[in-house]
């Protein structure tokens, strides 16, 4: 390596010969390094000529045939180590074999920017190289399972860029594929290939069809490119001039007189698509063509090694004007452009064959899109549930602008955006819109941004205008989700009346909300077939955080559910704006994210099906700090609805309620025997809003109730001091609302003691309130004896009672009916012993 | 219906029986007996897991066969036995020929040196009354397992009586059928009461080879007076022949927290009060390993009914509660019950159990 002295080398590549020398130094004759020197066609290289001992390599019968010692080339770039250096042949003799390049370059990395290590330097590129000629000799460079590497183009970035849309065609074993490639034109240098139209197929006459075909707008451009895809797979690198090409693919019986025809053939479609009327628009600019023409080559080089049939590869050989002028030429003269191809006139091929001598082939830049030989970024994320699926985001801020977003880069098929506010300079600070977009709205705003994310997959509409009136407008049905991103309580409550009486089950809901920091997110899920909405998961999200007895929530209590509202609100413009929360394009977008994330996986878990769910997120905080709490769910079954007889408000009975009276009912089958009734207090909620009746909990009987075969009488000890503590446990969520009690072996159904107490409806409380809940849990034998037995639902009867008669007025006395004999009268609580016979006892009231 | 609910009786005599019971008939009313996995008994607790998991299918029937054990007791019968005339010649026979011969075995596999002691008499009462010639594999409630634990003083070993299998970890696992009535005697011999067991059994171990050994079995309350060791998650089974992994505890604690103060003044008192202040150290490390367990995700969750919890710190205690004071001086003999002794302590687990249940349980476990 004397020469290395004489040499302009730079930091890098004096570090790349002094490794290599040491290579030499330690490899005892496997390698050895012989010349050192500039390289004449790459400025900047400089070349390292090596030898590398391959003699005892085993030889196989699929593996590339080497010589005692290869002699190889490598190229050390001036940026050494930050550019990976290459190596080449002097000889051809390895050119066709797989994973080598133009002949004479050795492909040793799929992708430098991860395989590539700068600190391995040489050490790790002879390593590859020596691994190389292992699997070269072994007849391993193509290994069952990886990628093959299609032929290489060297591309033009002048001849413009084909990004190809549509899967492609193969062709036949018995000949090639001809035909047409239909090009969007997108902008001056770029075209999508977005259909395929075989030579034999009636093509479309007008430029409409062509489009309506595609899928595209009225206004995109379209015209046609000759596509030719071979039978064989090409061994050969593609060529530099036109000549060399049309001689390989004369191999594959595709002969320049074809090439030529169909070139003509297309061209002429063009021009009689694009210009109906047979005129250019400027008939004596002959070297404009009306479309930019290319010439598709297709080969069946894509695929897995031994893995199935091989996909189309495809190039692009841009042809400046060319088959214009072929074009212009076929329609002067006897061929028509309706005739068989091989009745091109002698002088129109005569005229091609001379300009392919001289024709440079200018390959394009190629972009896959196919669906067939590109897989998507996010295909085994739960983002994949989202593509081709139609979302509704209702908001457009700082959670629902990301959240769009995220569903239009993941592909949903349709998005509609709905927010009625403007865009404000303030918001910029943590959503997505511009200062060009002040004063417009964000819901169209963001529309028109999302619909350039993927024209070709995702539309995206916009809705201004406020939600709770527009909604009505919109079909539900038609959507798969709907992201409620308002953080809104109106809206909220809004969604929960109308997907109540909706007659058609809704769409599954995801309702977020940030804390007022974007420091937790929340997500509650309600998925198709749940019973409740937004508002009641969230109600049981506060619920589930108020009285958890880890204290795992309380963060989550002081930040969504305070028992006091919270006295500090950030105003941004103090006195003349919303109260809003503060938090950056960091926070929210981070919180976004996750939530998205989490609701995507529990839509993609079937085994989730009808369950509510909250998921709850923490952002980190710093390296010194005491880190928040990881992600947590929060899951709901189903409640038991149950319609209110007086108003037709849902009853939601949560299972733990029912489990409670079912308890209760269990119980006095076990002391009392199977027809005393029993009962008890109800808490919950009564929303007039949604027209929701919530049943948190039940209770049992006091101690001082009364109960027989014949009648119940809710008694009043202990209720109070119960109510509060459930109060103050539940932040004041959950509250007396009603009564329960049981017929058991009966009809649910109302007895007349029943009715004429549901009017005085006298209540175990001092500020009793003038209406309240009547439950009552029934049912004849095998529905009665099965809800013991298994828990399947008793028959239930609700009535919300309104107070008509006055309060003073004493409970009608039971009417025990004669036929039932003496009967037995039974505490509540957990008495084990009845009442001694006495007659009914009374109780003096307060 | 998945069982997945471990289900751990602790120790405490009667008491702890009758609170189990209390605690059971809560269980049954929620309708959650069917869905236990495994139950884990100690001393008292054995007894009632014993009574219940080899007991009649239905509830009623056991709990009228438990009500009448535990109010009839089983203290006088011991006596009794332990004082029978053939007991008191074998007694005198047994010792001249250990003598002689050291460890002999009897007819039906069982190997005694001083046999007929009073927990012998625990043994045959027990076998003569509630569980007969019924063996650790014939559980009543398909799906159901059961480990009953003891203590052995020669080793200082926990030895477990399982439905599946039975042994310790230094010697392996026992071959002999082990009838329940020894089980139960065996991890209810309250050392301060009723003197240790004494049994030969062959041991299979790990490796394979077997060996008789004798275990001198006490109250295997000595260190895990609640029962919850065999539920720890995550046991390993190349360490433990007890691995169920149950994601949901549910723990009944007939302790009673504080002791009382009172200065012994004799002897026998002095030797109660420190067994007292063991078990009540064991069992207050038992209840904050659960919290931990259940903090650290280990465990779904668990509920605890503590006989000896302070009746404020119930969040909302029922209007009818029997208050703590109520059975605090009961005490941890086998004693035959009065009624209303046996009902405040029946019906305060019933209270504890039906108001911890529902703070507790998951949907999953509902």
């Amino acid at each position: 390596m004397k020469d290395s002295t004489t040499l302009d080398l730079t930091e890098g590549q004096r570090l790349a010969l002094d490794q290599l020398h040491r290579i030499v130094q330690a490899s005892q004759g496997a390698v050895a390094a012989t010349h050192v020197a500039a390289v004449a066609d790459r400025a900047g290289y400089v070349e390292a000529r090596i030898s590398i001992g391959c003699a005892n390599l085993p030889r196989t019968p699929g593996g590339l045939r080497l010589r005692g010692v290869e002699a190889v080339t490598l190229l050390i770039p001036s940026r050494f180590p930050f550019t990976a250096p290459s190596v080449r042949t002097r000889h051809t003799r390895f050119a066709g074999a797989p994973h080598v390049n133009w002949g004479r370059h050795l492909c040793l990395y799929r992708s430098t920017a991860t395989e590539w290590d700068p600190a391995d330097g040489m050490y790790g590129f002879i390593n590859r190289l020596l691994d190389w000629f292992e699997a070269a000799a072994a007849g391993e460079l193509d290994r069952p399972g990886e990628p093959l590497h299609p032929p290489n183009a060297l591309t033009d970035r002048a001849a413009g860029l084909l990004v190809i849309r549509r899967d492609a065609p193969v062709a036949r074993p018995d000949g090639p594929w001809l035909g047409a490639a239909v090009l969007h034109e997108v902008t001056d240098t770029r075209c999508d290939v977005v259909g395929w139209l075989a030579i034999e197929d009636p093509w479309p006459g007008s430029p409409e069809q062509l489009r309506e075909m595609a899928a595209l707008p009225a206004s995109a451009r379209v015209f046609l490119a000759p596509a030719v895809v071979t039978t064989k797979h090409l061994t050969f690198e593609y060529p530099l001039t036109a000549r060399e090409l049309v001689e390989a693919l004369a191999r594959d019986h595709i002969t320049s007189r074809l090439l030529l025809g169909l070139t003509g053939f297309v061209a002429d479609h063009n021009r009689t698509l694009l210009h109906p009327d047979g005129k250019a628009p400027d008939e004596d600019d002959e070297d404009t063509p009306v479309a930019p023409v290319h010439l598709l080559l297709g080969t069946p080089s894509r695929g897995i090694a031994g893995d199935g049939p091989r996909q189309t590869h495809l190039v692009a050989w841009h042809l400046p004007d060319f088959a214009d002028r072929l074009g212009r030429l076929t329609v002067d003269t006897s061929f028509s452009g309706h005739a068989h191809l091989a009745e091109l006139g002698e002088e129109v091929v005569q005229f091609g064959t001379e300009w392919l001598d001289r024709l440079p082939t200018r390959w394009m830049r190629v972009y896959e899109a196919r669906p067939e030989v590109t897989v998507r970024r996010d295909h085994a994320t739960p983002a994949a549930w989202l593509r081709g699926k139609r979302i509704l985001v209702l908001g457009a801020g700082a959670l629902g602008a990301p959240v769009a977003d995220m569903c239009a880069r993941a592909g949903a098929a349709h998005l509609t955006v709905a927010d009625q506010a403007l865009v404000h300079p303030g918001i910029l600070a943590r959503q997505p819109y511009t200062d060009a977009d002040i004063g417009l709205p964000k819901a169209s705003v963001l529309a028109d941004r999302l619909n350039g994310i993927d024209p070709h997959t995702t539309r995206v509409e916009a809705v201004v205008g406020d939600i709770t009136t527009r909604l009505s407008e919109l079909d539900l049905r038609a959507f798969d989700l709907i992201w409620d991103c308002t953080a809104n309580r109106i809206v909220r409550a809004h969604l929960e009346r109308a997907r109540r009486t909706d007659a058609n089950p809704w769409p599954h809901l995801a309702t977020l909300m940030i804390g007022h920091h974007a420091t937790r997110g929340l997500a509650a899920l309600s998925p198709c077939g749940a019973t409740g909405g937004g508002a009641d998961v969230l109600r049981r999200t506060a619920l589930a955080a108020h009285t958890d007895a880890t204290h795992a929530f309380d963060d989550l209590v002081e930040d969504f559910f305070p028992t006091q509202p919270p006295t500090e609100l950030f105003q941004p413009e103090p006195g003349c704006s919303d109260a809003t929360f503060t938090g950056s394009a960091a926070d929210v977008t981070a919180l976004a994210g996750q939530l998205v994330t989490g609701i995507l996986h529990a839509l993609a878990d079937p085994g989730g099906r009808h369950t509510m769910a909250t998921l709850i997120v923490r952002m980190p905080a710093g390296p010194a700090s005491a880190q928040p709490a990881g992600p947590r769910w929060l899951t709901w079954p189903n409640d038991t609805v149950v319609t209110d007889e007086a108003t037709g408000y849902d009853v939601r009975i949560t299972p733990a309620a029912l489990a409670e009276m079912r308890a209760e009912a269990r119980r006095g089958t076990r002391v009392r025997g199977p027809l005393v009734e029993t009962g008890g207090t109800l808490l919950g909620l009564i929303d007039d809003a949604t027209g929701v009746i919530f049943v948190d909990e039940a209770t049992g009987p006091p101690p001082d109730s009364l109960l027989t075969e014949a009648y119940f009488r809710h008694g009043l000890d202990g209720v109070s001091g119960h109510l509060a503590a459930r109060r103050e446990a539940t932040g004041n969520i959950s509250r007396f609302m009603g009564m329960w009690h049981t017929h058991p072996h009966t009809a649910a159904q109302p007895s007349a003691t029943d009715r004429a107490a549901m009017t005085s409806l006298t209540l175990p409380l001092s500020d009793a309130p003038a209406r309240a809940l009547v439950l009552i849990a029934g049912g004849p034998d095998p529905v009665w004896h099965k809800w013991l037995a298994t828990g399947d639902g008793p028959h239930l009867y609700a009535h919300l009672a309104t107070r008509t008669a006055s309060v003073a007025a004493e409970p009608p006395p039971p009417q025990p009916s004669a036929r039932l004999g003496p009967l037995t009268w039974w505490p509540g609580g957990y008495a084990t012993r009845p009442h001694r016979p006495v007659s009914f006892p009374r109780k003096a009231r307060p | 219906m998945t069982r997945t609910i471990g289900l751990a009786l602790s120790g405490g005599g009667s008491r702890a029986a009758a609170f189990h019971l209390g605690c059971l008939r809560a269980l049954h009313d929620r309708d959650l007996l069917d869905r236990i996995r495994v139950v884990s008994g100690i001393s008292g607790g054995s007894l009632l897991a014993a009574l219940w998991a080899y007991g009649p299918q239905d509830f009623a029937d056991f709990d009228t066969r438990t009500t009448d054990l535990l109010r009839s007791g089983l203290q006088l019968d011991i006596a009794r036995q332990a004082f029978k005339p053939s007991a008191a010649v074998r007694n005198l026979t047994a010792a001249a020929r250990a003598g002689a011969r050291g460890l002999l075995s009897r007819h039906g596999g069982v190997s005694v040196a001083r046999p007929a002691n009073r927990t012998d008499a625990l043994a045959a009462v027990l076998t003569h009354k509630a569980f007969g010639t019924t063996t650790m594999a014939d559980v009543t409630h398909p799906g159901l397992d059961v480990v009953l634990t003891a203590t052995d003083l020669a080793t200082t070993n926990a030895v477990r009586f399982g439905s599946t299998r039975s042994g310790c970890s230094r010697y392996g696992s026992i071959t002999e059928p082990i009838h329940v009535a020894t089980a139960v005697a065996a991890s209810a011999a309250y050392p301060v009461f009723l003197p240790a067991l004494e049994r030969a059994f062959t041991f299979q171990h790990r490796d394979g080879h077997s060996q008789q050994h004798t275990v001198l079995l006490t109250d295997g309350g000595v260190y895990d007076n609640l029962g919850l060791s065999v539920l720890e998650p995550g046991r390993s089974p190349h360490h433990t022949q007890h691995v169920y992994d149950v994601p949901f505890i549910i723990s009944c604690d007939a302790g009673l927290g504080e002791l009382a103060l009172k200065t012994p003044h004799f002897m026998f008192g002095r030797l109660n009060r420190s067994f007292a202040t063991v078990h009540r150290k064991a069992q207050d490390s038992a209840r904050s390993r659960l919290h931990e367990w259940a903090a650290n995700g280990r465990i779904d969750g668990f509920a605890l009914a503590y006989l000896g919890m302070k009746d404020d710190r119930l969040p909302a205690p029922p209007a009818d509660l029997v208050p703590r004071s109520a059975v605090a001086s009961y005490p941890t003999n086998f004693a035959a019950m009065a009624r209303s002794d046996f009902e405040a302590i029946t019906i305060r687990g019933e209270q504890l159990m039906r108001t911890v249940l529902p703070m507790y349980l998951r949907p999953a476990h509902r």
